[in-house]
């Protein structure tokens, strides 16, 4: 019969597993010491499924091809730089179009408010002039993005930033996160795609966002003339 | 020796027994590891004031482990690997002295230590594999000194009438 310390003895040579995966110290800890955008990318890179990084980058397009046909611009106005570099076509209004008084009477975004630039016409929210987008990896270039996740769940795009000069600009910040497109949330490839279809197809006359900024969620609904 | 400092030896000297401790309250290695990164993870972020930290950790360890195990029960998940629960032993022995202790002991060991109690196989891994004393275990079981000492005791009476029975 075995006695108490022969027990002990036998358990304490057993080999035992050693983690696989856990680094030696801390400090190697992918990701250790990483800060902003460069620790974001790698929990995107960790977390994010391929197919549903693929969604939020065509949602991005379509929400961009969106964003981008905000502004209007009236009469003989210059086309700015960026917006012929993307082969935007522009869509010019009659200077007492209802969306240019709107403007006028609702000044959005840095343009109307710092009055610099005279020629655009920054269009109220409830207002968009429905472009076509047909460069998508300038527009990519000029709004970066993020799939939001949670509980491993897709629940929409975080704007993560908006480069300067962006036609974006006015209407989307970083932090902003779009969780629904016309009341179809953002959960899945499907819906996704759906939306994108549905914006980039030009048939609806208003697009309906819901979108969280600042812990503040709001519906803005944009009219496509 | 600053609180991040701190917490960076424990892991270099603890990382292996913690992880034994986790797999052996989840059976799957890869929730063992993931459990203990994020008690680290989550200690650098917020510092603690805990008096014992190594004693902490391991509670923390078992806590969370446990959580995940009550989870997995109640979502009806399997819990372990692919193949069942895994051992907290390796199967291929590397070192000399492991090798001493053929593959049959080792199965008989393994078979031993899993028809205990809960309790009792934590009592047996934190002594054995934690080189704890009763009074760590105590404050990392939250029992009383005195109930930890008997649950060892009645842990490792049950796998020497075991192992007795197996290996006369």
């Amino acid at each position: 019969m075995m006695k108490d310390e022969e027990v002990e003895k036998l358990l304490r040579v057993m080999p035992l597993k050693k983690p696989v995966r856990m680094p030696e110290t801390l400090s190697e800890r992918p990701g250790a010491g990483r800060r902003g955008w460069a620790a974001l990318g790698r929990v995107v890179r960790c977390r994010v499924p391929a197919w549903q990084a693929a969604a939020a980058a065509m949602l991005a397009v379509a929400l961009y091809a969106s964003a981008g046909s905000l502004f209007a611009h009236a009469g003989k106005e210059a086309v700015p730089t960026h917006r012929s570099e993307f082969g935007l076509p522009t869509k010019v209004l009659p200077p007492d179009s209802d969306a240019t008084v709107a403007a006028a009477s609702s000044p959005v975004g840095p343009h109307a408010a710092n009055g610099t630039d005279n020629k655009t016409i920054a269009a109220p929210r409830n207002v968009v002039v429905a472009m076509a987008l047909t460069n998508p990896g300038a527009a990519m270039q000029s709004l970066q993005f993020a799939p939001l996740m949670s509980n491993g769940q897709m629940q929409g795009v975080t704007i993560a930033n908006v480069a300067t000069g962006s036609l974006a600009v006015p209407y989307l910040a970083s932090g902003d996160q779009i969780l629904a497109v016309n009341g179809t949330p953002i959960n899945s490839m499907t819906s996704a795609v759906n939306i994108c279809q549905q914006l980039l197809s030009g048939g609806s006359t208003s697009v309906t966002v819901t979108m969280e900024r600042d812990g503040q969620r709001q519906n803005v609904v944009y009219s496509i003339q | 020796m600053s609180f991040r400092s701190s917490v960076e030896e424990l892991y270099r000297t603890a990382r292996d027994q913690l992880f034994t401790y986790a797999l052996s309250i989840t059976g799957d290695s890869s929730l063992s590891e993931d459990v203990v990164q994020d008690v680290f993870r989550r200690l650098c972020q917020e510092p603690v004031d805990a008096k014992d930290l190594r004693s902490y950790v391991f509670r923390s360890v078992r806590n969370r482990a446990l959580d995940h195990v009550r989870f997995k029960s109640r979502s009806g998940r399997p819990t372990g690997d692919s193949t069942g629960w895994a051992s907290i032993y390796r199967s291929d022995a590397a070192t000399p002295e492991e090798r001493m202790v053929s593959a049959e002991t080792a199965r008989q060991v393994e078979a031993a230590l899993y028809e205990l109690e809960p309790d009792e196989r934590e009592c047996i891994v934190l002594h054995i594999y934690g080189e704890m004393t009763f009074e760590t275990m105590s404050k990392v079981l939250e029992a009383p000194m005195g109930t930890v000492a008997s649950r060892y005791r009645r842990g490792l009476a049950k796998l020497r009438e075991t192992l007795g029975r197996e290996m006369p």
